[in-house]
């Protein structure tokens, strides 16, 4: 008995060394299931804080670029608007802006919703291989996991933990991260993942080699995964390869998001998106 | 320096390096990729005659709290609890048994010296650190490649607040 417990008295460095030490490394493997435990994320209450005391500082500095950020988006979407007006005289009731408390609803021509909500990003890290962003809008303002961040130039990123006031959003800069694009051109679809390389280049898989690409093409999102509607913009490809499977290519993708540069960003939600996964789920149980 | 005024400068120092590299350091990003890591300046300066297991508990709790700062779980913990154990180690591979005669200040030693305890310190904590943060072998390159420049980069700034705090003492 006393030898047990001199050895724990002469070990107790090593002992306390492990013991902590494998604390850490079990704290690690949750982080990178995705089971993130309250207190160990940035939606805690002291780090959110002190990221949107930060955020507000920071962005003083950078208000001058987000503002022409913000004037290029307007503009963008008033031309959208009156071509759309254009395309479709006979549905002129057509698209329908209403402002609600911290964003707008946009009501498509086909009756069909969108629930937009503003938002800031206020701890942004892309330096890792599962990157994900802190946004200042929690359950109190609407966020639920599965809404899709954009910024006002393209897709960013999708919620994945919802405290009360903040929410954090898996970005495309993470390698577990899988979103299904398309073609402006056509229907051909492919998955966009990122290979943990560069933040300024994502990859498509999984397109079929007959898909009409060439570089400089848009990218836009396929509407197929319920989390983005369809159309919405993603990037510009600037490389195609045939990829390792036959019949398949790998094309590099520019976001047209820079990654590193991120304030103002908008949540997305398709009303519709669960009505779609019940029905889905629904017949996948009967066969 | 009576224990209660180390104790102090002990404790001031762990949050002056917990904030500098949540404010400061974790916004700077050189080449797409190296994030100095400055709070190692902490674990590496603490007390030689210091309690061991109050080194070892403390890095734990300033790792962990990069962690939350950065949602990277525990790596951060964990490698700095790694570095804090085996530094005696390295402390005696760069200058000696003489430093456990209490006649070693690092900051006084030959810059050789301060290099090599450094540079080494930095690099076993870094591939600690990434290698936990990778979570798997298929990035093994990229985490070498981010060991190697990132650690480069850390080892001149605490060297650097090594020269500057040590003139102001003396």
């Amino acid at each position: 008995m006393q030898q047990i417990i001199e050895f724990f008295i002469r070990n107790k460095n090593f002992l306390l060394f492990l013991t902590l030490f494998s604390l850490g490394y079990a704290l690690t493997q949750k982080a990178h299931s995705g089971l993130y435990t309250r207190n160990i994320a940035s939606t805690n209450k002291i780090t959110g804080s002190v990221f949107s005391w930060l955020a507000d500082k920071r962005n003083y500095f950078a208000l001058r670029e987000q503002n022409e950020e913000l004037s290029a988006a307007n503009a963008q979407l008033l031309v959208q608007y009156y071509k759309s007006k254009q395309d479709h005289q006979d549905s002129i009731s057509g698209i329908n802006l209403e402002l609600t408390g911290n964003g707008v609803v946009i009501d498509t021509f086909e009756g069909r919703s969108l629930n937009i909500i503003r938002a800031h990003v206020i701890n942004n890290n892309y330096h890792r291989r599962k990157n994900t962003l802190t946004i200042d809008k929690g359950s109190l303002d609407g966020v639920i996991p599965d809404m899709g961040v954009s910024s006002p130039v393209g897709i960013v990123g999708i919620i994945t933990h919802v405290s009360e006031h903040f929410s954090v959003a898996q970005s495309v800069l993470n390698t577990n991260s899988r979103v299904v694009v398309k073609s402006k051109n056509s229907d051909h679809f492919g998955t966009l993942v990122w290979d943990g390389e560069r933040i300024d280049q994502l990859l498509l898989t999984e397109i079929p080699k007959i898909a009409p690409l060439s570089i400089g093409d848009s990218l836009v999102t396929d509407g197929k995964s319920t989390i983005f509607p369809r159309g919405w913009p993603v990037g510009t490809v600037t490389d195609i390869k045939p990829a390792k499977a036959q019949d398949y290519l790998e094309v590099s993708v520019r976001p047209y998001t820079d990654m590193s540069n991120l304030y103002h960003v908008f949540l997305i939600q398709r009303p519709e998106a669960q009505e779609i996964q019940e029905l889905e789920t629904l017949s996948q149980n009967e066969f | 320096m009576n224990s209660s005024t180390q104790w102090l400068s002990i404790s001031g120092r762990f949050l002056a390096v917990l904030m500098l590299q949540i404010l400061v350091m974790d916004r700077i990003l050189l080449f797409g990729f190296a994030n100095p890591l400055m709070y190692c300046y902490f674990i590496l300066l603490y007390p030689l005659s210091g309690n061991r297991v109050w080194l070892i508990v403390s890095s734990f709790a300033l790792g962990l709290g990069v962690d939350i700062f950065n949602d990277t779980g525990g790596a951060h913990a964990a490698a700095s609890v790694f570095l804090a154990w085996i530094r005696p180690t390295l402390l005696n591979f760069s200058f000696g048994v003489s430093y456990q005669y209490n006649t070693v200040k690092i900051a006084n030693a030959p810059m050789g010296q301060q290099l090599i305890f450094v540079l080494s310190a930095v690099i076993l904590h870094h591939l600690v650190l990434f290698s936990l943060e990778a979570g798997s072998w298929a990035y093994w390159l990229l985490v070498l490649k981010s060991t190697l420049i990132t650690s480069l980069l850390s080892t001149v700034l605490i060297l650097t607040a090594f020269q500057f705090f040590n003139r102001k003492n003396t």
